[in-house]
């Protein structure tokens, strides 16, 4: 208990040591109310199979004097399908992804409760937006996760120093029987170490689903963007032993360096992304209802992307990407469009 | 096929590589060599960021352990989610910041040295 007591201390002597030497901004004026999100219009194509996949993603977020958020997104996407010799189908997907109350309770702590993502890795929180990902695609391993959770969590970052932010999120999530709010009962988090001026993150996760069958998900991700070129890379792990276990990596370069076509290129971006995806070695017991859109026999899939943008909110891309698996190969491209919108909902512009 | 795609696959990341690398040195051979790594890196930020004077360079040892500018948390913490941002105004830059501050797992200080580059 003593040695226990004794690095706290040490810590806190570190945390506030960091803070001391850290130099300090004003507090930002109020914010107003705030309609933002985007539309998208997306499509792709596999053999025998074409879609069309429009979405929109209306945000609210209403600020209440310095510590309160309340923020809010519906999702409505659309999936329109031909299957070759037959006529087109469609459906439509509704739901919350989150609709939460954040509390800055002080400079290193933020309660939130509600609806809210799952922190799980980096793809689901921070990337999973049409507008932010590079790919419309969907990652494989995003089905091994609980993407939404109706609960509580704390979160909020540490600096340590100036070389290093210490991230933390904790949750806990009840069940919900809801087409618009559905959730499991769970319980998770995650940690990571973020180094600002390598622009390094590496992080952990972990989440235990505590309905049905009670299973463990372990995941770790990181991001880096070079200091000396316009490069990200970014990738994520994630295991279940019931459910299976896989990875990506994904690459991206701005193209505002390249000598010829300026115009063009410097709103360029080139992209790759490379996943895998394993079947678990044990028998799955979980019903294959529950198991999402997840293969079942062993997947790998490449992606190579173009991304351009007409404005700042006006994002363009094209991809061409191949799947191998035991099920058969096939090509698989995508063209799409989003527009990122972010209205004042009062107060006007100042 | 699957070898003969995989191999362009790994073609594309060595081409991805190698042009990544021939731009960077043609670049520090136009740059007089005095900036930090750091102000160095122009991973496209937006349009906003674009019109922001870059850091003066910091090249002494001491300098070396200072905190970040604003201008570098910028660069660190959203340009690596977000390509482009669009500009906004004050006040719905200040919803926005406040936003990620919970979605980002921004300290409260890196939170108010973005507003604060934001609205230069």
């Amino acid at each position: 208990m003593k040695r226990l007591s004794f690095a706290f201390a040490i810590a806190l002597l570190i945390v506030s040591s960091g803070s001391a030497q850290a130099p300090q901004y004003k507090k930002p004026e109020s914010g107003v109310p705030v309609l933002t999100g985007f539309v998208g219009l997306g499509s792709e194509y596999e053999p025998g199979q074409q879609q069309l996949l429009p979405t929109m993603s209306p945000i609210a977020l209403v600020p209440f004097g310095d510590r309160w958020l309340i923020e809010s997104e519906a999702e409505f996407e659309g999936a329109y399908t031909h299957l070759t010799g037959q006529p087109w189908d469609h459906e439509w997907d509704k739901g919350v992804e989150y609709a939460q109350i954040d509390f800055f309770a002080n400079k290193y702590v933020t309660l939130v409760g509600g609806r809210f993502l799952t922190p799980f890795g980096i793809f689901n929180e921070r990337l999973h937006s049409g507008w932010i990902r590079n790919f419309q695609t969907a990652l494989i391993i995003t089905d091994l996760e609980m993407t939404d959770s109706n609960g509580g969590m704390i979160r909020g970052a540490v600096p340590v120093g100036t070389g290093l932010n210490i991230n933390y999120a904790a949750f806990f999530s009840a069940s919900t029987n809801n087409s618009w709010v559905g959730a499991t009962r769970g319980a998770g988090g995650r940690v990571s170490f973020f180094f600002p001026k390598a622009r390094l993150e590496i992080g952990t996760s972990f989440q235990r689903k505590l309905q049905d069958e009670h299973v463990n998900t372990y995941g770790m991700d990181f991001t880096w963007q070079s200091t000396k070129l316009p490069l990200d890379l970014r990738g994520e792990i994630a295991r279940n032993r019931f459910t299976g276990s896989g990875y990506w990596i994904e690459g991206a370069y701005r193209m505002r360096r390249a000598p010829f076509w300026r115009p063009f290129m410097r709103k360029s971006q080139a992209e790759l992304r490379f996943e895998q995806f394993f079947t678990p070695t044990d028998m799955p017991t979980i019903p294959s209802s529950s198991m999402g859109d997840m293969p079942d026999v062993n997947t790998q899939r490449f992606f190579a992307g173009w991304s351009y943008w007409v404005r700042p909110e006006i994002r363009t891309n094209v991809s061409y990407g191949r799947e191998f698996s035991t099920d058969g190969d096939h090509n698989i491209w995508t063209v799409g469009i989003t527009y990122r919108f972010a209205f004042p909902l009062a107060g006007g512009s100042k | 096929m699957k070898t003969k795609l995989m191999g362009i696959a790994l073609t594309l990341t060595f081409g991805f590589v190698v042009i990544a690398m021939a731009q960077s040195q043609s670049s520090s051979n136009q740059s007089t060599g005095t900036t930090t790594s750091a102000s160095a890196a122009t991973p496209e930020p937006s349009a906003t960021a674009a019109n922001h004077s870059a850091p003066k360079p910091e090249t002494t040892k001491a300098t070396a352990k200072k905190a970040l500018t604003p201008d570098q948390m910028y660069k660190a913490n959203c340009t690596r989610c977000h390509a482009e941002i669009p500009t906004m105004d004050a006040r719905r830059t200040a919803t926005i910041v406040k936003h990620m501050r919970v979605r980002a797992n921004l300290t409260e200080q890196e939170a108010r040295a973005i507003f604060e580059y934001l609205n230069k």
